[in-house]
């Protein structure tokens, strides 16, 4: 009896270290897409991609303010990994773009010469990949 | 199959329902307000067949509702209601070579001012399949 519990919990805690590690890596994963930069138009780009951040002066990347809800945030471009650092399942996490013209840069905006900019949502194309990046962090886990 | 024909699809569709003037993406334009301007974002393109020759294509189209800075917001809002009546959950569109579906609802987000703009944007997810 003894030892069928002993692996029930050597059970357990495989599947808690699989879940935790499947979590951790899959946000990590949409999160560094997201930051992911390419050149801006101001710098001298002639072209972007959507889902890559635009980085001219690097306000808007280094923007960047990661919060794990009910223990603390961090702000700059690597913050997701400061916050990721204390991230148990279960927990729950924002990330933020605090830059005045993160919204523009994402959705879209209006150029001085009247032109409409395209935005580059590097927030929503990425998000909408999360399922993805987990699916393929799952299949890592399962060969672990 | 290709992204051209989703885009150019989903595009005709709004512009035959004629909210208001549409503009496209790299469209030199800057027409009266209140227009829309339209841009295709896929997002990923999959195929889990050994075999291949079953790719789907996931993206959205997002549509920006732009009127003059100054009026009742209201007036982007029921444009982009108009664009979520035009692309019900569940629509399915023919295409060559595939079928294009709308699986959720068309998503609306914050609006924002800009310049002497108000904008406001949906966006109408879809999944293309190959047939």
């Amino acid at each position: 009896m003894g030892r069928f519990a002993a692996d029930v919990s050597q059970l357990v805690k495989k599947t808690e270290d699989r879940l935790r590690y499947v979590a951790l890596q899959s946000i990590q994963d949409v999160m560094e897409a997201a930051q992911q930069p390419q050149l801006g138009i101001t710098k001298g780009a002639t072209s972007f991609v959507e889902g890559k951040i635009p980085v001219a002066e690097g306000e808007l990347r280094g923007s960047l303010k990661a919060e794990l809800l009910g223990g603390g945030s961090a702000l700059g471009p690597d913050s997701f990994a400061v916050a990721l650092s204390g991230y148990e399942v279960g927990d729950t996490m924002r990330f933020t773009w605090t830059a005045k013209h993160a919204l523009p840069m994402e959705l879209g905006f209006r150029a001085r010469n009247g032109r409409q900019v395209p935005g580059r949502f590097f927030v929503t194309r990425n998000a909408e990949r999360f399922q993805s990046f987990v699916a393929a962090r799952v299949a890592e886990a399962n060969a672990l | 199959m290709n992204e051209n024909d989703i885009a150019m699809t989903m595009q005709q569709r709004l512009a035959d329902a004629n909210i208001a003037t549409v503009v496209y993406e790299n469209q030199d334009a800057n027409p009266e307000r209140p227009f829309l301007f339209v841009q295709h974002v896929p997002v990923e393109r999959v195929d889990n067949t050994l075999a291949g020759g079953q790719l789907i294509s996931r993206g959205f189209m997002a549509v920006t509702a732009v009127i003059e800075e100054g009026a009742f917001a209201s007036a982007a809002q029921e444009m982009l209601d108009e664009v979520s009546d035009l692309f019900p959950k569940g629509l399915r569109l023919t295409i060559t070579g595939g079928v294009i579906t709308i699986p959720r609802p068309v998503s609306m987000l914050a609006g924002f001012q800009d310049v002497a703009d108000y904008r406001r944007v949906a966006q109408v997810f879809y999944d293309a399949s190959a047939t």
